[in-house]
C-alpha cells in the first residue's frame, strides 16, 4: 500500500495495463519482499501464464498440439 | 437341476493375466465364472476421459493437494493423475501395513491395472530361467524358454506388439509388428554404443500396441494405435492391449464366461483332498456367497494372491492353502527402479520430432550376462529416451509478456534419460503376512508387508550411474546428471513372489504347470508365481504363463486328472 502510495499515487485496481506491468516487475526485485510473498507472486504467475496457455485458443493458434497425431517421425527437418 | 454356482473353473481376478486363464478356457468350452473384487469396465463406454483435452479438466489434469493428501500412496504412481484417478484404488478404502516402506500400487476394476500399464513388453530368456541355478540364489525355475516360447507368440499375435527384430539372445525377438520408429537421437546413441561396446546394445522398445491391424485385431474389434499417448485413460481404438478391449469380450463372445464384479475373495476352500471352491465376500452388500468348480485359477496380482492363499486355511493347511513348504509369502521381489540420468545433447539441432510414439528405446541386460563380471549378483535393463521440447522465454510483463506467449517457439537442445530396471534377489526376510489383528472393510486380514532393498541393490545403482555415464560421455551428451529417488519398493509395480515355482515341493509352492505342488487343482498363474524376476517388464510374461497354463489345465480336466 505504502509502495502504491509513493509510486502511482492510486490504489491499485486504478492503475492502467504499463503500471501494471511496472509493479509486478518491481515486486520480483524488492528486496524487502518476504520469502513468502515471493511464492505467492510466483506461483500466481505461474498459474496465470499456465491458464493462458492451457486454453483452447492459445493451444490451438500457438502450439502443435494434437490430441491425435496418428504419426511419429523421430527425425523430422526444421526448416 | 443345474446349480447356478457351480462352474468347471473360477478365475480370481479379472486383469491382465486372469483374463487371458478365461480366454483360454473360454475357448475350450470350459464354462468360467470370473470374479473381480471391483466395478466393471466396459472398453470404450468406461473410459470417461479418453477424449478430453487438458482444459476440460478442473485441474488441468494435475492432482490438487487435497487429493495427494487424501492418497499419499496412490498419489506417488507416474499414471496417476485428474485423467486416470477413477481407475486407482483410494488409499484409504484399501489399508495395509507397511512394516518397512512400500508403495503397493493397485487398481481394482475389470481390467485391473491393464488399463493403466506402460505396455512395454519383453521375452524372458534362458539367461534369466537359468539365473538362479548359475548365479545361487532362489531356487531353480522348473520351465526354460522353450516351455514358454510358443506362448509368447500366442499371446503376442494376439495381443499386437510392435518390436524390431534385434537377433539377440538374451531378448529373443517375437512376433512383431511394425515399429513406431526411433528418433535421430535414439538411431546415433545406438550407432556410439554398439562402436564402442561389443555387449551392449540400444534397442527399439517393444510395446504393446497395433501398428498394423490384422485380422486377428480385426475380429477383437480393435484397431490401429493413433500415437495419441495418453493410453492410460483406456483406448476408444483399442489401439493397445488391455483386457477390457481384447480378452474379455472375447471370452464373453465365447458363451462360456460368467463374469462378477464387486467380489471380493475372502478364501478358497479346501474339501476332501482338493480345493472345491471359492468363498466370496460382496463388495457393496458385505453377503457370502460359495461358488463351486473343478479348478481354480488365482490371478488376483501378486499380492492379493499370497494375500488369498495365506487365508485359506483348513486343518490339512493351516499356514495357507498348499503351504507345505512354508515358503507361501516369502521370496517376493521387485524391480528396482530408483536410478535415472539425465543429459543434454547440443548435436542434430536441425532435427525434431513430429508426432508422438507411445514407447521409447530399450538398453538390454548387459552385466553379468555371460559370466561374473561385477561385484553384485544379476543385472538391470534401462529405458532410454530422446525429445526435443520447444520453449519460450517468459519472464516479461503485461503486454510484453504477451508478445513473448505468442511469439514463436524455439527449440532447445535434445534432452535424453535413462531409468534404470534392476533384478533384485528375492530373499526369505522379504515376505508377505497376515496382519493378526487389523481386517479391511471385508473382514480380510490386512497383509503385512515387509520388503526391503539389500546390499547388492545399492552396488547395482552404483554401477549403473557409472556404465550409463560412461556410455553418455561417448555421445558427446552434456550436463550428465545422476539421480537415486531412494524411493520405497513398489513403484515399479512390478512386485512379484509369494508362491514362487520350482521343483522340489519342500522349497517352492507351484510345479512347472504353476499348479500347487500340494493342492493340484489350484493354479497360480500371476506375478505371484515368479521364481526370480529378471529385468524385463513381467506382464508379456504372467500373459504367457497364463495361457500355457490354461491350456493344461484344459487337458487335465478334459482327462479327469484334476480331482
Amino acid at each position: 500500500m505504502e509502495y502504491l502510495n509513493t509510486t502511482f499515487q492510486k490504489d491499485v485496481d486504478e492503475l492502467n495495463e504499463e503500471e501494471t506491468a511496472t509493479l509486478f516487475a518491481s515486486i520480483e526485485d524488492e528486496e524487502g519482499m518476504t520469502e513468502n510473498a515471493k511464492a505467492f507472486y510466483n506461483d500466481l504467475r505461474g498459474l496465470s501464464i499456465w491458464h493462458l496457455k492451457s486454453t483452447p485458443e492459445y493451444t490451438e493458434t500457438y502450439t502443435d498440439y494434437e490430441m491425435v497425431p496418428g504419426r511419429f517421425d523421430g527425425c523430422y527437418s526444421i526448416s | 437341476m443345474a446349480d447356478n454356482n457351480t462352474y468347471d473353473a473360477i478365475v480370481i481376478g479379472a486383469g491382465l493375466s486372469g483374463s487371458w486363464v478365461a480366454k483360454e478356457l473360454c475357448d475350450k468350452g470350459i464354462k468360467t465364472l470370473m470374479l473381480e473384487r471391483g466395478r466393471d469396465v466396459k472398453h470404450i463406454t468406461d473410459y470417461p476421459t479418453t477424449n478430453m483435452n487438458s482444459w476440460e479438466f478442473p485441474h488441468r489434469n494435475t492432482l490438487t493437494h487435497a487429493q495427494k493428501a487424501e492418497n499419499p500412496v496412490i498419489s506417488k504412481c507416474y499414471a496417476f493423475r485428474e485423467s486416470t484417478e477413477h481407475f486407482f484404488v483410494k488409499d484409504k478404502e484399501h489399508p495395509y501395513v507397511q512394516e518397512k516402506p512400500f508403495d503397493w500400487i493397485r487398481g481394482y476394476q475389470v481390467g485391473g491395472k491393464s488399463i493403466m500399464w506402460a505396455r512395454q513388453v519383453q521375452r524372458w530368456s534362458d539367461f534369466d530361467f537359468e539365473g538362479p541355478a548359475r548365479d545361487g540364489f532362489a531356487v531353480d525355475w522348473p520351465i526354460r524358454y522353450k516351455d514358454l516360447a510358443p506362448w509368447y507368440s500366442h499371446v503376442e499375435r494376439f495381443i499386437g506388439v510392435s518390436g524390431n527384430k534385434d537377433g539377440l539372445a538374451h531378448l529373443p525377438d517375437g512376433e512383431f509388428l511394425p515399429p513406431f520408429g526411433m528418433t535421430c537421437v535414439d538411431d546415433y546413441f545406438s550407432d556410439v554404443v554398439a562402436k564402442n561396446y561389443k555387449d551392449r546394445q540400444v534397442i527399439y522398445g517393444r510395446c504393446a500396441h497395433i501398428t498394423e491391424q490384422q485380422e486377428i485385431h480385426r475380429q477383437q474389434g480393435r484397431g490401429q494405435c493413433m500415437n495419441r499417448t495418453i493410453c492410460e485413460r483406456g483406448c476408444p481404438f483399442g489401439g493397445y492391449f488391455n483386457a477390457n478391449s481384447s480378452t474379455i469380450p472375447w471370452a464373453l463372445k465365447s458363451g462360456n464366461l460368467t463374469l462378477r464384479p464387486h467380489s471380493v475373495v475372502h478364501s478358497i476352500t479346501y474339501k476332501e483332498g482338493k480345493a472345491d471352491g471359492v468363498l466370496v465376500i460382496d463388495a457393496q452388500t458385505k453377503e457370502s456367497i460359495e461358488y463351486k468348480a473343478k479348478v481354480i485359477f488365482l490371478n488376483a496380482a501378486t499380492f492379493n494372491s499370497n494375500l488369498v492363499l495365506l487365508n485359506s486355511k483348513s486343518d490339512r493347511f493351516p499356514n495357507g492353502l498348499g503351504n507345505d513348504s512354508g515358503t507361501l509369502g516369502k521370496y517376493v521381489a521387485f524391480h528396482n527402479y530408483r536410478a535415472r540420468v539425465n543429459a543434454t545433447y547440443n548435436g542434430m539441432l536441425d532435427k525434431k520430432t513430429d508426432g508422438r510414439r507411445p514407447t521409447s528405446a530399450y538398453i538390454p541386460r548387459f552385466r553379468n550376462l555371460y559370466r561374473q563380471e561385477t561385484d553384485f549378483l544379476r543385472g538391470y535393463a534401462a529405458g532410454f529416451y530422446s525429445g526435443r521440447g520447444s520453449y519460450r522465454v517468459e519472464n516479461a510483463h503485461g503486454q510484453a509478456l504477451m508478445d513473448q506467449l505468442t511469439a514463436p517457439e524455439q527449440y532447445g537442445p535434445w534432452r535424453v534419460n535413462s531409468h534404470m530396471m534392476g533384478e533384485t534377489i528375492p530373499k526369505a526376510d522379504n515376505q508377505l503376512t497376515l496382519h493378526p489383528e487389523l481386517t479391511d472393510d471385508w473382514g480380510i486380514p490386512q497383509l503385512n508387508v515387509n520388503i526391503d532393498y539389500d546390499e547388492n541393490d545399492e552396488k547395482m545403482v552404483a554401477d549403473y550411474f557409472e556404465q550409463i555415464t560412461e556410455m553418455f560421455e561417448k555421445a558427446g551428451f552434456e550436463d550428465i546428471r545422476t539421480s537415486d529417488s531412494k524411493q520405497a519398493p513398489g513403484l515399479d509395480i512390478h512386485e512379484m513372489g509369494g508362491v514362487r515355482m520350482g521343483h522340489d515341493p519342500e522349497t517352492s509352492m507351484l510345479n512347472k504347470w504353476n499348479q500347487l505342488h500340494a493342492c493340484k487343482n489350484v493354479f497360480v498363474t500371476d506375478g505371484a508365481a515368479m521364481t526370480s524376476v529378471a529385468t524385463q517388464n513381467p506382464s508379456l510374461t504372467f500373459m504367457a504363463m497364463a495361457a500355457r497354463s490354461a491350456n493344461y489345465a484344459v487337458e487335465q480336466l478334459k482327462k479327469g486328472d484334476l480331482s
